[in-house]
């Protein structure tokens, strides 16, 4: 089936399913600097104190609450955007109901440590848990 | 890049290409692998998108990613997941129209879909970021480069192969 050259000349494109040195190196630049940046951003966020959990609607704090709780806290958060019920528990923290379409933030499950978040991009909502605001600390 | 080709050839051709790449686009959603990672996708729609590019050169390609991702937003009826994937369009054609023409012989389609792939997540998350008002977004661009790199590599192979056996106009 290997017919060299001839169709070739057209596409300007190496033949065969040889990979250049060019694409190897921007699979291994992609792969390390995005394992990497996975690992260094892991090492920051964990040092952090996880304590509270911080809602934003549109950009803008619509609360804080304590993150450890014995008793669990459900929180309706209702806006012109639309609707999520989000559930606090012993330093866990999930979206359990939201009337938006995709409900990825429902899927995505819970979260527990120092700036993991949850986000329905449709209603604005992030519920994200503290700690990222301490990053100018490590940074210096 | 063919320039002697007739026009209704052209626009012929790029129909097909469209349809072809609406279906596949459709088809991926439903994998449901995907949903863990949201934003997340095979990317498999991308491969007519490069085939566009070096066929028809990048007008084209970008105007069928654009029509794509409008028909499949209105068939999927998440509209405003239009704009996160209409950026992600703009910036990735233009990256990979860059490259192929920086690069020409030293670089192959695997490498510009693997780029396109990265680009297609910076523009996706930087909407997402705007819309929310949250830099903190951009922590999810490593993970979503993890995956796309893979995927964008698999179909990057598919397009290349693809273009080889099938000359435009031949």
């Amino acid at each position: 089936m290997k017919k060299p050259n001839a169709a070739q000349a057209d596409s300007a494109q190496p033949a065969g399913d040889a990979m250049t040195r060019l694409d190897k190196l921007i699979f291994c630049v992609l792969i390390v600097s995005s394992v990497l940046s996975i690992l260094f951003t892991n090492i920051i966020f964990a040092k952090k104190t996880a304590d509270e959990v911080i809602v934003e609607v549109n950009g803008e704090e619509y609360g804080r609450y304590p993150l450890y709780e014995k008793n669990v806290k459900i929180l309706d958060v209702k806006t012109e955007f639309g609707y999520n019920k989000i559930e606090i528990l012993n330093g866990k923290v999930r979206v359990s109901d939201t009337n938006c379409p995709d409900r990825l933030e429902v899927k995505s499950g819970i979260i527990d440590s120092a700036g993991e978040m949850l986000v329905c991009l449709p209603n604005r909502v992030v519920v994200r848990i503290s700690g990222e605001k301490d990053v100018d600390r490590v940074a210096y | 890049m063919r320039t002697d080709l007739p026009k209704t050839k052209k626009l012929t051709v790029f129909a097909m290409l469209l349809a072809t790449g609406t279906v596949l686009n459709y088809l991926e959603a439903m994998i449901p692998v995907f949903n863990i990672l949201p934003g997340a996708k095979l990317g498999i729609a991308n491969v007519v998108t490069m085939l566009a590019m070096v066929w028809f050169g990048p007008f084209y390609a970008l105007s069928l990613g654009i029509l794509r991702s409008a028909l499949v937003g209105l068939m999927s009826g998440a509209v405003t997941m239009l704009i996160y994937g209409g950026a992600g369009t703009v910036l990735s054609v233009g990256a990979m129209w860059m490259f192929l023409k920086l690069f020409k012989d030293k670089i192959t389609m695997a490498g510009i879909s693997m780029l396109g792939a990265f680009f297609f997540n910076v523009g996706q998350i930087a909407v997402a970021a705007a819309v929310i008002h949250n830099m903190q977004m951009f922590r999810y661009l490593p993970v979503l480069t993890l995956v796309s790199t893979v995927s964008g590599l698999l179909t990057g192979i598919v397009a290349k192969r693809i273009s080889e056996k099938q000359m435009m106009g031949e």
